[in-house]
């Protein structure tokens, strides 16, 4: 009975090897798309650039072994007459190729998530800086001015202007952190020479002591701007470079289409509003209303706050700067904001500053960091299935499993060198999901092959 | 091949595969928990003391809801908290508002699983399951009344009004969020689907996750661009957090992720996964006209599951999420090295690479 079973087995195993062999190609899994791995580092001397993020993917990757099966056992269920075949493939090999590419980051040492000030040196990567030319403000000096700003909170919430004022700055915390983070012209604008820092201060001061806040004669940063051109400029760039972020929005087009909808639609209306509110208080760029802490609060509870931007202010400035006829009459009329010469040149180089860093983000390739060969062995990969066969001897599949043994994933890892290597391999270690997705995929493809060859099998060789 | 490192494919169970060498590591969850084991007792204390005046109209059942939870939401806001105050013993006050974020995460879990007709949550019956949806509407509503009238209880100074507010508001956005992602429409181009995709988990998921970092540091009276850094972080756990949930929903049985596996695709609810595998699909693939409501999938839910595993759809979400997680980072390296940071680093690295 035992040789009668075992040269049953040897017969259904050499049928199911010659099925799985007819498929002459050595079977692939589909390339494993990039990941990050490490983000804002160092790159290794003599690398293109300083700093960036680095990302792995795998491709090439070739199965072994899986047209090479034993057949372990066949038993017939007495009750229902399926069959029930046990199956292993010895050994399944996967060998392949990986890359990790490198993709160019500013290390941004702007504290976009907080003060937005410049981080303790002692938190940064030292590398690819995009400022630091000035003294940094000093964490002691720098947490009491937000916790005098975190005590403006209450006050301002006793009025409505006040409580609008802080559910704008709410709504629009992402967008404006992403705006710091992406736009260098954003950030080149809000260090402006240190003016920005030195008025912080200088406010931080005069809330402190109810003193004028922004001065008439006063100027700020190596350019020497007064208190009010840097906030005009201020609001002007987060409106422009805001609007500027939205992906949909074509830089290089006239007129281009803003769609109401769009979060930096939004948020640059929002900006735009503000210094609406800014301009009934007596203050704009070139004007002048010197005022305290008691006169900023008195305006934000008394004055009637005006109507917020709409979409059609928002393209009408837009159509200033982009020079279409007509736009500053219509601003004229509708008393929306007219732009002179000034604030129209300002624009037109944020705008040629974000086409330019558009066009850089573009052209970025990611720049092969380190590459080599990756390869898994599986040994003893079980195949259960359960089928049925009818008097024609077609067969029919009830049930199909892959068992796999836990397996590692070997990576020629020897030329990473550095301690960004030393970072990737423990984040490399620590991806389960890459490991699971291998599975995944080679089990998928086992599976396939195993099924198309056991549906071309005769019932009768089984019976 | 001369190799350096093996990356071990441990834990890996399944289809009945045992694990090899790992399983008795902890996870940075755990190791996190265990760091602030005294601020969870009294958690668990508060929290009994919050269900306390609902508890004769809640099962068995439902009350081991709330014990079988992650308890994400409270680890994160203690940490948060003890960034600021370190081991100096935190006021009830954060305790009771981690209380309360349970309480409003386990009132969006119920209505969660009302919209998506699911029979587990947590390894257990669903509350609508077991008692129908029109009580089930009723106990997830008590669940947020109850969290609002605790955290009340946390506001002491005028200015911490304001926390009372950011927790009404970002309730009421986790509320809008579920009826956008209700009113999407799945005849939208696939790029439009992804925009409503992560503006919804933003709202029903990561404003949660800011809220509980924000809250956390501004209770143990830290400083308010701590409080804006943590809540970065936050937001971006939280958005990893849902990408991932989505991720498992194809990789993980019904045992470990305690709810009911595929249930997006048999509710042709539309994930970051499915909408990079309709992609990759393209309009007329079978699974992508069951998700634009064209075509109704009938059964082979394994065949389907199978089809969209072996697209890119998942390794593209998982970059989304990873990315996220990674930026969550940035977000820590202003606070100086603590205990307390590292399990944030950690719990940020371990939502995208834990093993499932």
């Amino acid at each position: 009975m035992a040789n009668s079973n075992e040269s049953k087995n040897a017969l259904l195993e050499n049928k199911i090897n010659a099925l799985l062999l007819q498929n002459e190609d050595q079977p692939e899994l589909s390339d494993i798309p990039e990941f990050p791995l490490v983000s804002n580092v160092e790159m290794p001397e003599g690398h293109p650039f300083d700093h960036g993020d680095i990302g792995i993917l795998f491709h090439g990757l070739k199965v072994s072994g899986s047209d090479r099966i034993q057949v372990k056992s066949i038993d017939k269920q007495a009750d229902d007459g399926t069959y029930s075949i046990k199956m292993v493939f010895p050994q399944i090999g996967l060998d392949g190729f990986y890359t990790v590419n490198s993709h160019l980051s500013p290390n941004i040492t702007m504290d976009t998530g907080g003060n937005m000030i410049d981080h303790a040196e002692s938190n940064l990567q030292p590398a690819g800086a995009d400022s630091g030319e000035f003294t940094p403000i000093t964490t002691e000096k720098a947490e009491a001015m937000m916790e005098q700003a975190r005590l403006q909170k209450p006050k301002l919430r006793e009025t409505e202007n006040g409580q609008k004022m802080l559910a704008v700055f709410n709504q629009y915390n992402e967008i404006y952190n992403t705006l710091f983070i992406t736009s260098q012209a954003a950030r080149t604008t809000w260090y402006a020479n240190n003016a920005t820092q030195e008025m912080s201060i200088d406010t931080h001061e005069a809330m402190e002591n109810n003193t004028v806040i922004n001065s008439n004669t006063k100027t700020y940063g190596t350019n020497k701007v007064s208190y009010n051109s840097n906030a005009f400029t201020q609001q002007f760039s987060i409106i422009f470079n805001t609007l500027f972020l939205d992906p949909d929005i074509n830089l290089t087009d006239p007129h281009p289409e803003l769609n109401p909808d769009s979060q930096y639609v939004q948020a640059a209306i929002a900006a735009y509003s503000f210094g609406d509110a800014a301009e009934i208080t007596g203050n704009d760029k070139v004007e002048v209303t010197e005022l305290n802490s008691t006169s900023v609060y008195k305006n934000v509870a008394e004055q009637k706050p005006p109507t917020d931007a709409t979409v059609a202010q928002l393209r009408n400035l837009l159509d200033q700067v982009t020079g279409t006829g007509g736009a500053e009459e219509k601003a004229e009329k509708n008393n929306w904001w007219v732009l002179d010469e000034e604030d129209r040149s300002k624009a037109k180089h944020f705008l040629y500053q974000a086409v330019q860093e558009n066009l850089q983000k573009k052209a970025l390739k990611p720049t092969m960091l380190w590459k080599g060969t990756c390869e898994v062995s599986i040994t003893n990969v079980e195949v259960n299935i359960s089928l049925s066969g009818n008097a024609d001897g077609d067969v029919t599949i009830l049930d199909h499993q892959i068992l796999m043994p836990a397996f590692s994933l070997d990576i020629e890892d020897e030329n990473w060198a550095g301690e960004i290597a030393v970072e990737a391999r423990i984040r490399l270690n620590q991806i389960f999901f890459i490991k699971r997705l291998l599975h995944d995929k080679l089990e998928y493809l086992l599976k396939n092959r195993m099924g198309n060859a056991i549906s071309h099998l005769d019932a009768m060789m089984l019976s | 091949m001369n190799k350096e490192n093996n990356y071990e494919l441990d834990e890996l169970k399944t289809d009945g595969q045992t694990s090899q060498q790992g399983s008795d590591k902890s996870s940075p969850f755990d190791d996190a928990m265990v760091s602030v084991e005294g601020d969870m007792v009294r958690f668990e204390q508060e929290l009994a003391d919050a269900l306390e005046p609902q508890k004769k109209y809640l099962t068995e059942t439902e009350l081991g809801i709330y014990k079988r939870g992650k308890k994400l939401r409270p680890l994160l806001l203690i940490l948060s908290a003890r960034m600021i105050q370190g081991s100096q013993d935190l006021s009830t006050r954060v305790i009771k508002a981690s209380v309360s974020l349970e309480m409003l995460h386990v009132a969006s879990l119920i209505h969660d699983d009302i919209i998506d007709n699911a029979l587990l949550r947590r390894g257990l019956k669903s509350v609508n399951a077991s008692r129908g949806t029109s009580t089930a509407i009723l106990v997830g509503d008590l669940q947020f009344l109850q969290a609002i009238r605790n955290f009340i209880d946390v506001v002491e100074t005028e200015s911490e009004m304001g926390l009372v507010k950011l927790v009404l508001d970002t309730a009421f956005k986790v509320c809008t969020g579920e009826l956008d992602e209700i009113s999407t429409d799945p005849s939208w181009s696939t790029k439009k689907l992804k925009q409503r995709y992560f503006d919804v988990i933003e709202r029903k998921t990561a404003l949660m996750f800011g809220l509980a970092c924000e809250i956390g540091v501004a209770l143990a009276d830290g400083d308010t661009s701590d409080s804006r850094r943590l809540g970065f972080y936050g937001r971006r756990i939280g958005r990893a957090f849902q990408i991932m949930d989505d991720i498992l929903d194809f990789l993980q049985t019904n045992d470990k992720s305690g709810k009911t596996a595929g249930i997006d695709l048999e509710q042709a609810r539309i994930t970051l996964p499915i909408i990079y595998a309709m992609e990759e699909f393209g309009n007329d693939h079978y699974i992508t006209r069951h998700f634009r409501k064209e075509q109704p999938l009938v059964g082979n839910w394994g065949q389907a599951m199978d089809e969209i595993k072996n697209t890119n759809a998942l390794s593209y979400a998982y970059a989304d999420a990873r990315e996220e997680a990674l930026d969550a980072l940035r977000y820590l390296r202003h606070f100086p090295d603590s205990s307390y940071k590292t399990h944030l680093e950690k719990m940020a690295m371990y939502i995208v690479d834990r093993q499932f």
